[in-house]
């Protein structure tokens, strides 16, 4: 960290934008300090997934909800300045182990979340990375509907 | 104030879409789903219910609703 970002506290040596957020009077919970921490380090502009992702490396607790409300707050506060998040959202891997594998049927309407697990489409998966010469490795599926009326 | 921060609308915690949104993260975070998974699907679903907010504006509404 550059030694002008650095502004010495009586709790020690804050991060720039710790420093603005007690300048400012901003109550500094655990979270909101490491997210300062953590953008304060950032020598680009992360987004806030890519901010998520270094978060999370320290403090794995920190949710993504977490980190919207606090950009939110900082922006708000003036203590960050306007970053696009734009509307491209990059893809991430599953935590999941194979012995669970499984897929989610997502009800928008009510926010039902039905498992799944369907061999034929393991295989079909396999076999289409196959074709374009992979191994899978991993992959993960979400489908969104809406139900089907019942027939009378 | 920033645009893309501009929040609307304000759905009551007995909304449908809220219940939705906060079921379906719940639901995917207990089936031990990742963060991001279990975030965006929360997203998608609230964009389900309120296609006309536009979609860089959905996170910064479902994260008050979500922990």
């Amino acid at each position: 960290m550059a030694v002008e970002d650095e502004a010495v506290g009586e709790i020690g040596v804050l991060s720039r934008i710790e420093a603005l957020c007690a300048e400012k009077g901003l109550r500094m919970t655990e979270p909101r300090r490491v997210i300062a921490r953590v953008l304060s380090d950032s020598e680009d502009h992360p987004d806030a997934e890519e901010l998520y992702d270094r978060v999370k490396a320290i403090d794995s607790s920190i949710s993504m909800a977490t980190i919207y409300r606090t950009m939110k707050l900082f922006e708000e506060m003036s203590i960050v300045s306007k970053r696009d998040f734009g509307d491209g959202r990059a893809r991430y891997e599953r935590k999941s182990g194979p012995e669970d594998h499984h897929h989610h049927m997502i009800d928008v309407q009510s926010g039902e979340v039905i498992e799944f697990y369907n061999q034929e489409l393991e295989d079909l998966k396999k076999r289409i990375a196959h074709d374009l010469g992979f191994e899978l490795v991993d992959h993960h599926l979400e489908l969104f509907g809406v139900r089907l009326k019942k027939k009378h | 104030m920033v645009d893309h921060l501009r929040i609307e609308p304000h759905c009551p915690v007995t909304a449908a879409c809220r219940q939705a949104v906060t079921r379906t993260y719940a639901t995917l975070k207990g089936s031990g789903a990742d963060e991001r998974v279990a975030f965006e699907a929360a997203e998608i679903v609230y964009s389900w219910h309120h296609p006309e907010v536009p979609r860089k504006r959905v996170p910064f509404v479902i994260a008050d609703w979500l922990p």
